[in-house]
């Protein structure tokens, strides 16, 4: 029952913030200057007919906030209306792209907390020079721009290696898998160094707790003291912010897609901003937020059934 | 000032500066303060013109006239890294100035005042970390076209709850201490109380948090830049220079994207270790 009442609580909380990042993106695009027209026409002057006839097509001659409703109806059934450059539906224009991007952003995330996990028990359970090179290395790493680990990619594996293609996202699941591994791994990298940081300081912390003095005085041999006592406890932390990282992927890879000439929503974001075709702007900045606010919200919630302190509590963070 | 007992729980007596930030703090703070003072003498520093193209000359090796070559259209790759270093810092700079300057009175305030105030001020902040830095960015320049103002603007608005948040918690301890009660019965206002007490006892926190987040925003402002949103070619900027060296990579002539890439995780790495240890620092033992 409370756990129930735990997540009704959160999805009203996912459903305002949506409905205010609808608000944010469409009310951003709505008051910017240049009128939509200019970009239909060219900039061409029309006879005063055309011009309104085009103003109803599109719906530009209604009030703003009937204008919201209308448009966050249509994107509640999939409709984001048209393209202004492409004269097509905006969902089809999408449709093509969006596997892309989550396969990049899905593969990224699983490095992430692969790599991320595995180099933070390391650290942390080996210290001593293990310690120090994978504290030096994720230094440098968290401060290592995704287009710059690009770079550095494209000119280490495809240019000396000849391991990976520099550019494209491949077709079928291998094909694809190999095209995007460059891609993901440069994506992946700030966070990995992140969440291999977080481990290792969580997992510090719950070592030198006294309840894991107590079962090592207890006898309990020390790989069970490891996953039984400290694992389970540092597994609080790392869910959380690894996470809000996994979360800030979604961001991330319009960047990263941007560096490796991919075909993905993020590329198409930036071309559509440099030729002001706001539908498809307002469409993937709308689909990107929710994206990102949705896997918050998730993760929010696990750390709630993860430790029911939170529940109890409500949570003091 | 009065001769109440102003100590915060966030300052201590002791050791000098230098000597707590250790030697890998030290050095990053050299290495800020020579990356500003070429900032600052790029002009005076740049062998070249930064601009200047020599089409005879591209992909120019290393010699003594261009110590690190040149680029593409034969400029000279050190001047433009030089002058490129101007832009690249001031934009974070603008950025943590603008959060700090709107996040630091917020979060005072909201903590002083508790109750309704505080739970808006929170709400706000809750929205605005909800929104991903880059993509309020990309959605500004959508508005206000490409260029340095609007992603500063945007980036500054989107860095804001994390200075914002640190400072609220802080100021939330801070004035529960026995020397705002007593500065309370000596009749100062609030707004002295949070300007000339408060305020001075968080700054060390704050600039612990404004030195991390230039190192965060300066990975932010140069993606924008990269993308070709931001600081606009041919203008140097090591973001710029990043993307327009990108397509020479696969004609085997990487240096103008290294040398750029190369730089800004230097900076980075540099702003986001001495923002930790200036935290650190500032840590009291024990909380």
């Amino acid at each position: 029952m409370r756990i129930a009442a735990f997540i009704t609580g959160r999805l009203a909380g996912l459903v305002a913030t949506l409905l205010v990042m609808s608000f944010i993106v469409y009310g951003a695009l709505y008051v910017a200057p240049g009128s939509p027209i200019d970009t239909i026409t060219g900039g061409r002057p029309l006879p005063p007919k055309t011009i309104a006839a085009i103003n109803a097509e599109y719906g530009f001659d209604k009030p703003f906030l009937v204008r919201y409703v209308q448009w966050l109806g249509n994107v509640l059934h999939g409709d984001f209306g048209q393209s202004i450059v492409f004269r097509e539906n905006v969902s089809t224009l999408l449709a093509s792209r969006i596997g892309t991007t989550a396969f990049l952003v899905a593969y990224a995330a699983l490095l992430i907390i692969l790599f991320g996990v595995i180099l933070g028990l390391l650290s942390a359970l080996r210290k001593g020079r293990a310690d120090t090179a994978i504290l030096a290395t994720t230094t440098v790493g968290i401060a290592t721009p995704s287009f710059v680990a690009a770079i550095v990619m494209i000119s280490v594996f495809t240019l000396t290696l000849h391991w990976f293609p520099a550019i494209g996202a491949g077709a079928g699941f291998t094909d694809r898998l190999w095209h995007l591994t460059m891609p993901a791994a440069a994506l992946a990298l700030a966070g990995t160094a992140y969440v291999a940081r977080l481990t290792r300081s969580a997992t510090n912390e719950e070592l030198g707790r006294e309840h894991v003095d107590t079962a090592r005085g207890r006898g309990v041999p020390e790989p069970l003291i490891i996953r039984r006592h400290v694992l389970r406890n540092a597994l609080i932390p790392i869910t959380t912010v690894g996470g809000l990282t996994v979360a800030g992927l979604i961001a991330g890879s319009v960047v990263v897609e941007n560096a490796f000439a991919l075909n993905g929503l993020g590329s198409y974001l930036v071309t559509s901003v440099e030729q002001k075709d706001f539908p498809v702007v307002q469409a993937i900045a709308l689909l990107l937020v929710a994206a990102f606010v949705v896997v918050n919200t998730i993760v929010d919630a696990l750390y709630g059934l993860i430790d029911p302190r939170v529940r109890v509590t409500g949570g003091d963070r | 000032m009065s001769s109440l007992p102003l100590t915060g729980t966030l300052r201590r007596a002791g050791t000098t500066s230098a000597g707590r930030l250790g030697p890998l703090g030290v050095t990053c703070a050299v290495v800020i303060a020579v990356l500003a003072a070429v900032a600052v003498f790029a002009p005076l520093i740049a062998p070249h013109d930064p601009n200047a193209l020599d089409l005879l000359h591209p992909f120019a090796s290393p010699s003594p006239t261009h110590p690190l070559g040149t680029d593409d259209t034969g400029r000279d790759l050190l001047s433009r890294l030089i002058v490129g270093s101007r832009t690249s810092l001031l934009g974070p700079l603008l950025i943590v100035l603008l959060s700090v300057s709107l996040a630091v009175p917020l979060a005072i305030w909201s903590a002083w005042r508790k109750g309704p105030v505080d739970a808006t001020a929170s709400r706000f902040l809750d929205v605005l970390f909800a929104f991903p830095g880059v993509l309020l960015a990309i959605l500004a320049i959508a508005m206000f076209g490409a260029g340095l103002p609007a992603a500063i603007v945007a980036l500054g608005l989107a860095h804001l709850p994390y200075i914002a948040r640190v400072t609220r918690a802080a100021a939330l301890r801070e004035r529960e201490l026995p020397y705002v009660d007593a500065l309370r019965v000596h009749g100062f206002s609030g707004f002295q109380i949070c300007w000339r007490h408060l305020l001075p006892n968080l700054a060390p926190l704050i600039i612990a948090q404004a030195t991390v987040s230039f190192g965060y925003v300066m990975v932010d402002l140069a993606a924008i830049s990269f993308l070709g949103l931001g600081v606009q070619p041919p203008s140097a900027d090591w973001g710029v220079m990043v993307a327009s060296g990108e397509p020479a990579i696969l004609a085997g002539h990487p240096q103008q994207s290294l040398y750029a890439g190369i730089l800004i995780v230097i900076t980075v790495c540099a702003f986001t270790i001495l923002g930790e240890r200036l935290a650190d620092r500032d840590r009291t033992p024990g909380r």
